[in-house]
This record gives structure tokens, sequence and C-alpha cells, in this order.
């Protein structure tokens, strides 16, 4: 709510998410300009991928990084006291209080352009295709706020670390490729440990009927795996954080 | 000098950040890399062979870390928090002020950027292209200082925009895909259209980054490096004089709460 009394910040904003997708769609154009496939992925299955990631950045932004980077400064100003007083599920405090709010124009955007454009594709998806990568989609935004909330919980020992969002950041951005340029090992990690193929390749690849629903059991195990560990390593955390006397 | 050490020190309390931006960095090689290896195309690719693309994103990693002078954020917090009233009554320019704080911790982030270089550099020997000369490093070594001259006032002009505005990070944005697309941080200017280069050659951003890379590989014949080398310092000497003005208007526009 005390983001809509600053309208045009809000506005101002989400201009700028518009032209940053802009720069992404125009790097896939400068590249594709150059080349003519990456890992075997055409320019428009490389411009569906950029339009997942995008719309997977806006939902990790709208509703998670924004709350992870609070929190960072939570545990940092020793403000994390007052939280751990409330009557309310810590964990779930701090990744669910705020809302980035400029980023939901280009959700809305992307949530009507990615279909009319897989269609250009000439690529006709069944109804259990957009559920499969739906269910792949949503299950990697579970994975990476279970990744990055173990990244921020680290925070309670290294509380300089102000710029954790960067790394995330970064590690999203490598969505933006097919996970099929890595080879070998750097495959494997890219899948199974750091699942940036959630992000967008198998979404993409489920809406071109590429893969069926055997990775959504796989993300399914990946998550819970995360999800255990993630609460596991928070409830250590917690039973060491030091207050600073407030 | 009390400003620099007081950011040499600053630069090891803050390591673990250091590390950080170096893991996020190195991610964004590892990618770039990856995706080279994998295009399909022919012999050249946007002018460079694979092997000069693998070395130009490997050479990008350090000079990203030495001419990364952003005191963009600083600035705008110290206007914000109204901290730069301090900074007024001291007897030195504001300019060299931040300067010295940049090189403090430029001096030691940029050993760890060559560090991890080296490392990377090692890892892909066979295929990176080594192209040191006598020439090449006389001409790098100007260039580079010239291209940190250039970001660093750009940045410092950026943040003094928080006298008048109390939002300015869009503007920070819009730099970064300046300098991702235009500057060749991205991608190498080398894929922008023909149509577009005399853009491209004028903009500040191709002298804040890919200039030095562009000697580097023998891109350039020697007119181009003097006229390259010609817009860096005029580049230089715009972004101060734009500086001043900016300084002087600001100070006067400025009110600061409680100091």
């Amino acid at each position: 709510m005390r983001d809509w009394e600053f309208r045009f910040n809000v506005l101002i904003w989400a201009v700028m998410n518009f032209s940053w997708f802009g720069l992404m769609l125009a790097s896939v154009h400068l590249v594709f300009g150059q080349v003519e496939a990456i890992a075997g992925w055409n320019r428009d299955e490389v411009l569906l991928l950029v339009l997942v990631q995008a719309l997977f950045l806006d939902f990790l932004w709208a509703f998670i990084l924004l709350n992870l980077s609070k929190f960072s400064r939570l545990v940092r100003r020793g403000d994390l006291d007052l939280a751990l007083l409330k009557p309310i599920n810590l964990r779930f405090l701090v990744s669910t209080r705020y809302f980035d709010n400029d980023h939901y124009p280009r959700m809305i955007f992307l949530f009507f352009l990615i279909p009319r454009f897989v269609g250009r594709l000439a690529v006709q998806p069944t109804i259990f295709a957009w559920l499969n990568a739906g269910l792949l989609f949503g299950l990697g935004l579970f994975i990476f706020y279970n990744l990055f909330f173990m990244i921020t919980t680290t925070n309670f020992w290294f509380t300089n670390l102000f710029n954790l969002g960067d790394f995330c950041s970064e590690v999203i951005d490598v969505g933006r490729a097919p996970v099929y340029i890595f080879k070998n090992q750097a495959r494997i990690i890219f899948i199974y440990f750091i699942p940036t193929a959630f992000i967008s390749t198998f979404p993409v690849q489920a809406l071109l009927g590429q893969i069926g629903s055997e990775m959504v059991l796989v993300g399914m195990i990946i998550s819970l795996v995360l999800l255990i560990v993630s609460q596991a390593f928070w409830r250590f955390a917690l039973r060491h954080y030091t207050s600073t006397g407030s | 000098m009390a400003f620099l050490k007081t950011s040499l020190l600053n630069a090891f309390v803050y390591r673990g950040p250091m590390v950080v931006w170096l893991a996020a960095n190195s991610l964004s090689l590892v990618t770039a890399v990856a995706i080279w290896f994998s295009a399909s195309a022919g012999e050249r690719i946007g002018g460079y062979t694979k092997p000069e693309l693998i070395t130009y994103y490997v050479a990008a990693l350090s000079l990203q870390w030495l001419t990364g002078w952003f005191p963009f954020y600083s600035v705008c917090d110290e206007i914000k928090h109204g901290e730069i009233v301090s900074r007024l009554v001291k007897p030195i320019s504001y300019f060299w002020q931040k300067f010295a704080e940049e090189l403090g911790w430029h001096l030691v982030s940029s050993l760890l950027g060559l560090a991890t270089t080296f490392l990377f550099a090692f890892f892909l020997r066979d295929f990176i292209v080594l192209n040191f000369s006598l020439t090449r490093i006389l001409l790098l070594v100007p260039t580079i200082i010239l291209a940190i001259l250039v970001v660093f006032s750009f940045s410092l002009c950026m943040g003094l925009l928080s006298f008048w505005f109390l939002e300015v990070g869009t503007v920070d944005n819009l730099f970064w895909i300046a300098r991702l697309i235009l500057g060749g941080q991205g991608i190498p200017i080398s894929f922008i259209p023909e149509a577009f280069q005399i853009v491209v050659k004028i903009l500040p951003f191709r002298y804040m980054f890919s200039f030095p890379l562009e000697i580097y590989f023998g891109r350039l014949s020697a007119m181009e490096i003097i006229q390259g080398v010609s817009l860096q310092f005029f580049w230089v000497a715009i972004l101060a004089q734009l500086y001043k003005l900016m300084w002087n208007r600001g100070r006067r526009a400025y009110t600061a709460f409680g100091q």
C-alpha cells in the first residue's frame, strides 16, 4: 500500500522494467544477427526463453526478492528482534511481508504476450502442455525461493553481505539461455543443484512438446529437498542469532 | 591521503561483498563462454573468432573490476541523508575526495578481479588469444586510465542529480542499459548494425569499456586509436565541466535537515 502513495515512482520503475526487457530482446536480436543457433535453439525459441525468464524474474521480484533483501537489512540493523516478538511464523513474516508493485505491469504484459508468441511458432500446445509448463514454472519459483532464502540466511553470520541480491539476479540471468549450453558436469549442476533449467528451459520445452511430466517429478523432489534443508538451516541460524540488545 | 587510507581499510572490511560480486561476475563469464562455445555460426561472429570472443569475455572480467568506478550510490546517499554537509567544509574538492575513496577500494578489488581473470585464463588457456606487445601495453595503460576517468566522472554527475531529485535510481538503470549495449560490456559493439555505429562512436559508453578491448584485439588503425583517445579526453573534459556546473548549482539549491 505504501508504494501506491508514490504512484509516479511505481510508474517510473515499471517503465524501467520494460526498458530492461527491451534490452534483453535487443541482445537476442543482435546475437542472432551473427549466429544461427545457440545449443541447437533458434532465435524464436531463445526469444521465448527470454519472455519466460522475464516473467519468472517479475514473479521473483514482486513476491520474493524484495522480502529477502529487506530481511538482510533486518538482521544488519538488529530490527529482527521486533519481528521475533510477533505472534506469527517468522519465516512466513519475512518472506511475504512486502510486494514490489512495479513488476505487475510487465507481468500482465507477458501473460498476454507469451501465448501469442507461442502461436507464432506454429506450435499448438495442448492444455496438458500448458499445465506442465505452468507446474514447472511454479516449481522453479519454489525452488529458487528456498535456495535464495538459504543464501539470505547466511546474513546471520555475514552481516556485511548487503549485495547477495546481485548474486541472486546473476543466477536468474543464467536462465536466459538454454541449459544445454552447458556440457557434462556443468549441465548436471544447472539442472539439479542450481536448477536454472526450471526458470525457463523446461517450461519452454514443455510448451514445445519436447518434454513430458518426468521433469515435474524431478522438480518436486528438488523442491522438497530444498524446503527441508532450508528450514533446517533457518532453525539452526535462529538458534545462533544474537540480538543487538534492542 | 586520509580518504584513501580509510577507503583501503573499508575495502578489507567489505571483502565479503567483494567476493559476492566476484562470484556473480564469474557466473556471468561462465554463462557467456558456454553460450559462445555452443553457438552455431560461421568462422567469425561479429568479426571475432570463437577463441577471440572467449578471450573478450575473460578480459572483460578484469576490465569490469579495473574500470568499475561508480560513486553514484554513495553520492546519492550522502546528499539524501545530509552527510554531504560535512564534506562541504573540508578543504578538498568533493571530486577528489570521492576519487580517493574509489581508488582505495579499487586497489584491493582490482587485484582480486585480476587474480580471478588469471584463474579463468588458465582453465581456458587452449582458447585464450594473447595479443600483448610493448606498443599495445603502452596504449592500453593510458586508455584504461582514461576509461576510469570517464566512468567515474559520469557516475559522479549522475549522483549529483540527487541535489534536485529524490529518486534517481532509474538514471543508474539507464546508464547500465547503455553501458551493456553501447559500451560493449554485454556483447561486443561490433554486433551493432553499421547504421548505429556512428552513435556508438560518439557517445561516452564505448570509451568506458569497449575501446581498450578493441585496442587489445588490434581492431583499430592508428588513426582510429588517435580519434578514440581524443574522444576519451573530450569526454573527460566535458564531464569535468558538467561536474563543476552541477556541484556549484547543487550546493546553492541544497538544504540539509538538522545539519
